[in-house]
């Protein structure tokens, strides 16, 4: 029996792709941005649609090894480890990418944009895209310290999650995103804390009658980490 | 004269107000002589639509056919802009004739999410319509922006003919003091800059003046009904502060709760783009010192 809750996201996804394959944050919108095109790209591996999404991705990817972050924004932030991640999943390597994850860290983390402050969920995505690309170990071991010095909220929890496959406090976050998914007010958190938690083995509990959002980037999340969701393919020893 | 007089006459275009908002064209700054700060008693269960539009009549705010762009402060349940001000607001530019009305923030990765937490969609006819992520939103450049590369801001906010600025009188660890100035922060994209506004590069009394001057077609209303004191502790004011031009009201606001503007930084590089000094503000409605109390600071 299909998934409804799912299906109504992977076809609202295809409905709304545009033209030159990548996703507004909100269906009529003109402009193509690089996170919820990476979401999307993600929640539909293995599709046309997903390709078409990774060309374009391809085609953002500046000099220095990060991506412009929309179809009119040629300056790059944090969602250039999205994209990093996303390549690590088609099986392209980036070299380019690596060395300016590499070359972006700060003291042991990653900031939002380039003259931002440090903060735990850009370090938890630059995290997880070095780790499926399995470059820079040693960076990875010392951002975990980072992440594990931050405090945990419920924005940041699902991305650590995603971050902490295999360390040891991989159980107590679990405990708390579980918590967390069920009591937040924010469909963006719940749906990375179920990414999170799917990512970990645990079950969430997900109603096919709610709503397709209107944000895209909820949109791929929430298919991405749906009960029968593509969410394996972000687990660390996954293939590409 | 009351609502009912009111309402004609604006429909009918009879007051001389901000012309040329259809369309998107510039107006003028506010100049010192249109510099009034409306200060009105006022608790959440009282007609504040009816004081809105008093304070939109008196300094001639005619927004018929305009695309207004109302900006809460959204930091998460009772300490956001209260959604009766807000519904009042948009009760009356849409009463006055304006051709869209927005809701709009950028503030945090999932906006609605906090305006949903804030009561916003019980008390905003067609809410889910009306309210816009301005995180989701396409985004524009605007160049000189402290002098430095482009920056950008939400379509929605550019394209806006007036920016209502529904700030929430409070003090504040960064700013000493918030009001319709910092609330202003809320309109620079996450999407391209990140969380939390306050943490941002953008995040400096030099950006917040410079906010001023890019939205200079601006609305300022201050929910200081109750406003917040030290690290966000509710204080009943019993206040709203209303003016065309934020700079006086964001001063007016701070004399109020005991603190001098010339010495808050934000405020004095704005005094660059509107009134700053009390003698120049004319003052309105009620005195400053019928609500002149003092604030316990943010903890830094």
């Amino acid at each position: 029996m299909a998934n409804v809750y799912l299906v109504n996201r992977l076809e609202a996804l295809r409905r709304s792709q545009n033209a030159d394959g990548g996703w507004a944050y909100t269906p009529g919108n003109q402009n193509s941005w690089l996170e919820p095109t990476v979401y999307a790209a993600l929640a539909l591996h293995g599709s046309p649609e997903s390709d078409k999404a990774w060309e374009l991705v391809r085609r953002w990817q500046r000099p220095n090894g990060s991506w412009q972050l929309a179809a009119n924004v040629p300056q790059s932030n944090w969602t250039s480890s999205l994209a990093a991640l996303l390549a690590a999943v088609k099986g392209h390597q980036s070299a380019a990418a690596d060395q300016w994850l590499a070359q972006t860290v700060r003291s042991g983390c990653w900031a939002w944009k380039d003259e931002s402050a440090p903060a735990a969920e850009p370090t938890a995505w630059a995290m997880l895209a070095m780790a499926k690309m399995k470059t820079s170990d040693k960076l990875v071991q010392v951002a975990r310290t980072f992440l594990l010095a931050e405090t945990l909220t419920p924005e940041s929890c699902g991305p650590t999650l995603l971050a902490m496959q295999g360390s040891p406090a991989a159980e107590e976050l679990k405990t708390v995103g579980a918590k967390w998914v069920a009591e937040t007010d924010s469909r963006l958190n719940r749906a990375r804390l179920t990414l999170g938690l799917r990512v970990h083995g645990v079950d969430v509990t997900e109603a096919a009658d709610t709503p397709v959002a209107t944000n895209q980037a909820i949109v791929a999340l929430e298919a991405l980490g749906a009960r029968d969701g593509r969410f394996a393919i972000l687990k660390a020893e996954a293939a590409a | 004269m009351n609502r009912r007089d009111f309402i004609p006459l604006a429909a009918a275009g009879l007051l001389s107000g901000i012309a040329g908002f259809q369309g998107g064209r510039t107006t003028p700054l506010p100049g010192p002589d249109s510099a009034k700060v409306r200060l009105r008693k006022a608790q959440y269960e009282d007609d504040l639509t009816e004081f809105i539009l008093e304070s939109f009549h008196e300094q001639d705010l005619d927004v018929t056919g305009a695309r207004v762009l109302l900006k809460p402060y959204l930091a998460g349940g009772a300490n956001s802009t209260h959604p009766a001000v807000v519904a009042a607001a948009y009760a009356a530019v849409e009463e006055l004739g304006a051709a869209q009305v927005w809701i709009g923030d950028a503030t945090g990765g999932d906006a609605l999410a906090l305006a949903e937490a804030a009561g916003y969609r019980h008390r905003i006819p067609n809410f889910e319509d009306v309210f816009v992520d301005l995180n989701c939103d396409d985004v524009c450049p605007v160049q000189g922006f402290l002098q430095g590369p482009e920056v950008y801001f939400p379509d929605t906010a550019i394209r806006a003919d007036l920016v209502i600025s529904l700030g929430k009188l409070r003090t504040d660890r960064h700013y000493t003091v918030g009001g319709a100035i910092t609330n202003l922060f809320g309109l620079v994209p996450g999407s391209v800059y990140g969380w939390p506004q306050g943490a941002h590069p953008l995040a400096t009394a030099a950006a917040a003046s410079e906010l001023v001057r890019t939205f200079r077609r601006s609305f300022a209303i201050v929910d200081g009904i109750v406003a917040l004191e030290g690290d966000g502790d509710p204080k009943a004011l019993g206040m709203l502060a209303m003016g065309r031009d934020l700079v006086a009201v964001d001063a007016t606001c701070s004399r109020v709760i005991g603190l001098n503007p010339k010495k808050i930084d934000h405020l004095r590089l704005s005094g660059a783009h509107g009134v700053l000094t009390e003698m120049g503000a004319e003052q309105t409605g009620e005195s400053i010192e019928s609500f002149r109390t003092s604030f316990r600071p943010a903890s830094v």
